[in-house]
């Protein structure tokens, strides 16, 4: 029996994690992505006490720093989650199931697709969700990033060190990256914005060399392009929450208060999973932490009673 | 054919199906469930260094989980 399963093997699961087993709780992560989704970041200078360094790096250090405790890592995919007669939950795998008397919910987000037609035919055909993974595929290519936020932001900037040109393509009026990163792109004659423009297909047989937009671009709706990089936000992996009878928001993400708790005694949300609207490394992981301290005030002021009585 | 001691829950589905197995294949075994002391858990930790359920051992050999896998590499453990 575990006081703490943490689903989740990103900053925030690892973060929590280490917090938990500082107060003494028994813990195991459970997670397939080991790092989380900011492993595909190349560059993080948002980190307190890091100026900057790669999101692997980051989810590294966090790891290692879990690890420096008593915790289980556990590479794997939960399966299934419910609550026992006894009142703690059984964590189902692959292969095994964990017992665990708090469950920390920090399964994060899975990228949104762009649903145009050709999306599908060309993905990982010159439609990527990666820059990080494949920029220098378009070394000497022209490229666009398909979104207005950080993310999108941060996409062109790396695709700019490879491309000679990067165009942003964003629905509404004005990008919505941070301050610091609007002015890199301002600076950068490689990137150009074409704002309150959707993309309506994309065009290639094999491979992508180009986009319809629902507005004319230099006159023409036609952009001829080598790449089209997504980054239009997530969708949360919140399947387990819903199936634990935790409330989700219209977006699907788990609902929390103040302290990380959601609806569900015992079943904590951190992360980009959560509702928040600042989806940051640093405030997954202080969700995370203030999950750890709640789990450790549950796990210590509830009462289990075990049973062995098999149902027949 | 040697006994198996085997760690489980009550409502562990692998645990379920880890039993059914070994009496398919006709393998005695001696059933802890993990719940009854906090003893057979630290033993169970203590042999695999996790405490997951269900974990198998045969003359010293420790199996953790039950899948395919884990349902080839015991039936190569019994010569079955």
């Amino acid at each position: 029996m575990y006081d703490l399963v943490v689903i989740g093997a990103g900053v925030t699961g690892y973060g929590a994690a280490m917090y938990a087993a500082r107060l003494d709780l028994s813990v195991v992560v459970i997670g397939n992505v080991d790092g989380g989704t900011i492993t595909l970041t190349d560059d993080v200078a948002n980190y307190p006490g890091f100026i900057q360094l790669t999101g692997k790096e980051l989810s590294d250090n966090l790891k290692a720093h879990a690890l420096d405790y008593p915790v289980l890592i556990e590479n794997g995919t939960v399966k299934d989650i419910f609550r026992s007669k006894d009142n703690f939950f059984y964590v189902v795998t692959e292969n095994k199931s964990f017992l665990a008397k708090s469950i920390l919910i920090a399964t994060g987000m899975k990228e949104r697709e762009l649903e145009v037609p050709g999306h599908d035919e060309l993905k990982n055909r010159g439609v990527s969700y990666c820059a990080l993974c494949d920029a220098p595929l378009y070394k000497d290519k022209t490229v666009a990033v398909v979104g207005g936020s950080d993310s999108a932001a941060k996409e062109a900037l790396l695709l700019a060190k490879y491309c000679p040109k990067v165009y942003i393509i964003y629905r509404r009026e004005k990008l919505r990256p941070e301050p610091i990163n609007a002015r890199r792109i301002e600076r950068e004659p490689k990137i150009e914005v074409i704002t309150e423009t959707n993309v309506t297909e994309i065009l290639g047989e094999t491979k992508v060399t180009g986009v319809m937009l629902d507005q004319p671009h230099n006159e023409t709706n036609l952009l001829p392009l080598d790449g089209v990089f997504v980054a239009i936000g997530g969708i949360p992996y919140s399947d387990l929450a819903k199936k634990l009878g935790v409330e989700l928001n219209t977006k699907g993400e788990i609902k929390i208060d103040r302290s990380s708790r959601t609806n569900v005694e015992g079943v904590f949300g951190a992360g980009d999973v959560v509702d928040s609207e600042f989806k940051q490394a640093i405030t997954g992981v202080s969700e995370g932490v203030h999950a750890a301290y709640q789990a450790y005030k549950y796990v210590n002021e509830t009462e289990f009673v075990f049973t062995c009585k098999q149902e027949e | 054919m040697p006994k198996a001691i085997i760690y489980t829950a009550p409502e562990c589905p692998h645990s379920k199906d880890l039993k059914t197995f070994l009496k398919d294949i006709g393998v005695d075994f001696e059933e802890k469930c993990i719940l009854i002391d906090p003893e057979t858990a630290s033993e169970l930790k203590n042999l695999s260094g996790q405490i997951a359920v269900p974990t198998t051992v045969i003359d010293g050999d420790v199996f953790i989980g039950f899948d395919r896998r884990a349902e080839r590499r015991i039936k190569r453990k019994l010569g079955v």
